[in-house]
């Protein structure tokens, strides 16, 4: 029988970043399959980082190695992003970030010839096409296990602030779906999404993974498609609610945002996670989707209710000692600028009501945003 | 005697029947055919639009064949002008700098066949002259059959790009060697050396001139005036005022709606790019209809002409399939691609018959016996080209049929 893996322990608050980016073609910039073409292509280039194909052939990974810091993490990420756009002119590939297609249709897609890939499409039908979608996960190292799960619980309370500040995915197959995100709905459509159980320690959380390999639904950690999950062979827990920004930087700020508020949580300790906190955590998370940084989240505690946008305005200050502890101030004043600018999502919206862009038009500067920065 | 007005009014018999009437009827068996071939032969449709020209041709229904090219001509122009303008719009010319591979490539890929084609030809006792002519224009890849595989079968990928990409950049250089063998033809004959050399690079600029005004203008009225559905009316109108420009200023309506495309950024959304799909597949059947109809079939009864048109079939088959194999490493593809890539590129059809056809009064009559084994030649790969392309764009895993889940089984997770 599977057992749950050891949790190997990690430099506490150490990241790492996947990025899941678009493939596109340069005439009307709809999907293209040609996952295989670019990874031939980037063979030997890749570095400490790694770049992998993803469930359709439309989709590529990347991930970053481990970093400290904001800036050798953004230096990283603009290396690969120079690798990749190189390939990607050679072989007349756009690639663009963005948390959903605006126009494909999951039909068209196909599945990238791997073990895995082919099973996940065996079981799960057609979810595992419209699972053509595009995120960003962000990897935090933990010291063991028993603090992994509490800073899990504890980072949940953030959810909604990652998936507004990331959120890039407004339209669905040409049409506007009203959502900030809509791409997490997809992943809402698995059987083993959501948020993880509330065991507080490794060994309870082992209990529950034992149950759970018993009943034959799930063989391994990546069965679960929770918003945080833990990943016991790196020693982190992994962020998963973002949608792939739109550019690089972005994507850094991300991540240092989050590492400040896992400092902020372990070092000052400002709350102890309650099952209870999970109450309100499917509404705000819909909130967050739906309404972006106007989102109205509620307190489980205080049962206070908070626009999105003013709540990580109060974190930033709350957090702010943190970042400069770790070097991460330009990272947080571009999560500022989100939230008085607006977000991808906010943008999307602006070129196609405002200037009257078609969705080609609007992949056509999502892709240039990527590949010309 | 007496007479009854009313029967005046009757038709005579047999009928007099507008060529226009059995056009009609085409289009009818080119629609039930189309359904019948997938079914029953899994034939493209280009190729069932073929056979029923070359059955049309062979009838006379459609006029006298060796006249088809020049009766229908403005029906041809205006159908191969919107799949060049198709194509333009789907090339990226930037690609032959990011990949000079890319661009050793699609040369070599001409010139390759042009010299291999032109020495077979000289081997086999056939004049320098239609010996050039024929090499120049047999190095072209059919731009209209690649363009409508790819939008028929819908397929994505490194072939299917680089098959247009090459198809427009051999068909370019067929035309320009062909317009340089016209000019060495007028310079032998004529007495005003200055007016040739004008005439040319008049022709060439003024296309790429008439193509950019009508890309831009297109281009334009899409995004500020016209909405979505009338884009296509818009289209329509453009392409006949670059056709009828084109023969009013006596210009190349080919290099133009190329140019066009290259120009145009019509980035529409799905729904309103259904209804240029559907016009497009309406001229498509017109111009393979016509082209079927023009095939000559005169060198069949030669001899020394079916020995010429089986030499040029292999010599052409070789050079491609050569080319794209030895290459596909260094420019970005697997050997498979690379051999994928080379059936692709056999189709040929429209291109050399047109400019055949607009170079034949200065072919000189020893030089029609070689045309007639390039006829035999295109023939071929214009019946068994399309299938084979197909073929090709499979291999590569390209053209990709949905497989619906054979599995039931949702509970079984092992």
């Amino acid at each position: 029988m599977t057992t749950l893996p050891l949790f190997i322990p990690s430099e506490p608050l150490t990241m790492g970043v996947e990025l899941e980016l678009q493939l596109v073609n340069t005439h009307d910039y709809d999907l293209v399959p040609q996952a295989e073409d670019l990874l031939r292509r980037l063979e030997g280039k890749q570095r400490a980082w790694e770049v992998k194909p993803e469930i359709t052939s439309s989709m590529i990974e990347i991930s970053t190695s481990i970093h400290n810091n904001f800036e050798t993490l953004a230096a990283e990420l603009r290396e690969m992003q120079q690798a990749m756009v190189e390939a990607a002119n050679f072989l007349n590939i756009g690639i663009a970030g963005g948390g959903a297609h605006p126009f494909q249709q999951w039909s068209d897609r196909r599945i990238f010839d791997a073990p895995r890939f082919l099973y996940l499409h065996e079981l799960y039908g057609y979810l595992a096409k419209q699972f053509t979608i595009f995120g960003q996960h962000v990897h935090i190292g933990c010291v063991d296990g028993d603090v992994a799960l509490s800073l899990l619980h504890s980072l949940s309370a953030y959810v909604p602030h990652f998936i507004a500040l990331s959120a890039s995915s407004p339209f669905v197959q040409g049409e506007d779906t009203g959502f900030q995100s809509a791409r997490l709905n997809s992943v809402f459509a698995f059987p083993l999404s959501g948020r993880a159980p509330f065991a507080t320690t490794w060994d309870e959380f082992q209990v529950y993974f034992d149950k759970m390999i018993a009943t034959g639904v799930v063989e391994s950690m990546k069965d679960f498609y929770w918003d945080i999950r833990p990943k016991p062979e790196y020693g982190t827990i992994e962020l998963r609610v973002c949608d792939t920004p739109l550019s690089i930087e972005r994507a850094a700020a991300l991540a240092v945002y989050l590492q400040s508020i896992a400092r902020y949580l372990l070092v000052e300790q400002p709350f102890q996670p309650e099952e209870d906190d999970y109450l309100v955590y499917t509404f705000n998370r819909f909130q967050a989707c739906r309404f972006g940084l106007e989102g109205i989240v509620v307190n489980p505690r205080s049962k206070e209710k908070r626009r999105l946008g003013d709540e990580i305005l109060d974190t930033l200050n709350k957090i702010e000692r943190h970042a400069v502890e770790l070097k991460a101030e330009a990272g947080l004043k571009h999560i500022h600028d989100i939230v008085i600018q607006g977000n991808d999502a906010t943008w999307a919206r602006k070129c196609v009501q405002e200037e009257g862009l078609s969705m080609c038009a609007l992949m056509r500067e999502s892709a240039k945003l990527w590949m010309e920065p | 005697m007496v007479t009854i007005p009313v029967f005046e009014s009757l038709p005579s018999w047999p009928p007099t029947i507008d060529p226009l009437l059995w056009g009609g009827f085409l289009l009818v068996i080119a629609a039930v055919g189309c359904e019948w071939a997938g079914r029953q032969g899994q034939l493209p449709r280009i190729t069932v639009y073929t056979l029923l020209g070359m059955a049309a041709g062979a009838l006379g229904i459609l006029g006298p064949s060796d006249q088809i090219l020049v009766s229908w001509r403005v029906f041809i122009d205006i159908a191969l002008g919107l799949l060049l303008f198709r194509l333009g719009g789907s090339l990226r010319l930037k690609w032959l700098l990011d990949n000079k591979w890319l661009a050793v490539a699609s040369l070599m890929d001409s010139a390759v066949t042009a010299i291999a084609i032109f020495f077979v030809l000289i081997v086999l006792g056939v004049r320098v002259e239609p010996a050039a002519l024929i090499a120049a224009v047999m190095m072209s890849t059919s731009p209209a059959i690649a363009v409508s595989l790819v939008m028929e079968k819908r397929s994505r990928g490194q072939v299917s790009e680089r098959l247009l990409m090459i198809s427009f950049i051999n068909s370019s250089l067929a035309i320009l060697f062909t317009r340089f063998w016209l000019g060495v033809e007028h310079l032998s004959q004529a007495s005003h050396t200055l007016e040739t050399l004008l005439h040319a690079i008049y022709l060439l600029s003024g296309s790429i001139l008439l193509g950019y005004c009508a890309g831009r203008a297109l281009s334009f009225l899409e995004r500020k005036i016209v909405s979505a559905g009338d884009d296509v009316v818009l289209l329509l109108g453009m392409a006949l005022v670059i056709v009828y420009s084109a023969k009013a200023l006596h210009l190349s309506s080919l290099f133009a709606f190329v140019v066009a495309g290259l120009c145009t950024q019509t980035l529409q959304a799905n729904s309103s790019r259904r209804g240029e799909v559907d016009l497009l597949r309406m001229f498509q059947i017109v111009l393979f209809i016509l082209i079927g109809a023009s095939t000559n079939w005169s060198g069949l009864a030669s001899g020394s002409a079916l020995l010429i048109g089986v030499a040029l079939i292999g010599t052409r088959l070789l050079c491609k399939m050569g080319v794209s194999t030895l290459l596909a490493y260094p420019s970005g593809l697997s050997i498979q691609q690379g051999i994928g890539l080379g059936l692709a590129l056999l189709p040929m059809a429209e291109v050399p018959l047109l400019l055949i056809q607009d170079a034949s009064a200065f072919l000189p009559q020893t030089g029609m016996k070689a045309c007639f084994g390039a006829f035999i030649a295109v023939a071929t790969f214009e019946l068994l080209g399309p299938k084979v392309a197909l073929l090709g764009l499979s291999k590569a895993g390209e053209i990709f049929s949905d497989m619906d889940l054979s599995s039931e089984k949702g509970s079984d997770l092992r």
